[in-house]
């Protein structure tokens, strides 16, 4: 039953552990994303006007 | 493009889930020697991910190591991208590569921790990379931090291929599953070579794809940067 125990642990840790990073590096896209358009839309009306 | 990146990424769901499928269902649990004369349990079933994941550090810092060589030939933003993402990834699988080991530990060997010449190289190797990362914080001006990088990157990549051969050149207790001709041999039988090869295929692929969702990142936070935007 301990057995279990560690490799339950284990496979928690690796998924978890690639879920947590992964999910960091997404919102991070996202909010690098969000800049680059307001960025545009600036530039753009900065060109207009 | 994107319709590649679609299959690709679906090809390595299915090999994640085959992978699954092979550690708990297809392979047979390993009589491999416990403590005190006893035989490891289920536990055995950690070595279908913990050795993929070694692996897959030592790819990803080879892959580092690369880039950096590129980066001091060419002096290319992109090569220095490539290698931060390399690195940061392969810190995340040597902390996950060293978790998942003192969890076999524990039940293998009694303790999570021991000073074997394996762990301690592991270590030596993880703290290095992770030197990688903070120094390049302490400077400014990219191109030195790209540099500084590199050399970094570079030197560490020394400690790869022994942290590998400790097992053979000193006395360890780490098991020895590829090329044994010494070390602490484990028996592994067909079901078990074919799941863990397939593991290998899925970590190696997953890793490459984790590089470049990475690498995606840092190219656009120094876009920004370079716009004037804050990233």
């Amino acid at each position: 039953m301990k057995d279990l125990v560690y490799l339950f642990a284990a496979y928690s840790v690796i998924w978890i552990g690639l879920f947590v990073y992964f999910l960091q590096l997404h919102t991070r896209l996202n909010a690098l994303s969000r800049q680059v358009e307001e960025l545009a839309e600036t530039q753009h009306r900065g060109g207009e006007s | 493009m994107r319709e590649r990146r679609s299959w690709f990424l679906w090809l390595v769901g299915f090999l994640g889930l085959i992978s699954l499928y092979g550690a708990f269902l297809f392979a047979p649990r390993a009589k491999w020697p416990g403590p005190a004369g006893t035989q490891l349990g289920e536990v055995q079933r950690i070595f279908y991910f913990h050795v993929p994941i070694a692996w897959v550090m030592f790819f990803a810092f080879f892959l580092a190591f690369i880039f950096s060589v590129l980066y001091l030939v060419q002096r290319k933003r992109v090569w220095d991208v490539w290698a931060v993402a390399s690195v940061e990834v392969g810190v995340l699988f040597s902390v996950l590569a060293m978790i998942t080991g003192s969890l076999w530990a524990k039940p293998a060997w009694g303790v999570y921790w021991t000073w074997d010449p394996r762990l301690t190289t592991i270590l030596i190797l993880f703290l290095m990379y992770v030197g990688y990362l903070i120094f390049r914080g302490f400077v400014e001006e990219e191109s030195q931090q790209a540099r500084l990088g590199a050399v970094i990157s570079i030197l560490a990549f020394a400690n790869v291929p022994l942290t590998y051969i400790s097992v053979r050149l000193w006395r360890s207790l780490h098991p020895v599953v590829f090329f044994q001709n010494s070390g602490e041999k484990v028996a592994i039988s067909p079901p078990m070579l074919t799941t863990l090869l397939v593991s290998i295929l899925f970590f190696t692929l997953f890793t490459l794809a984790l590089i470049r969702f990475r690498a995606r990142v840092e190219m656009l936070e120094r876009t920004l940067l370079d716009l004037g935007g804050e990233a």
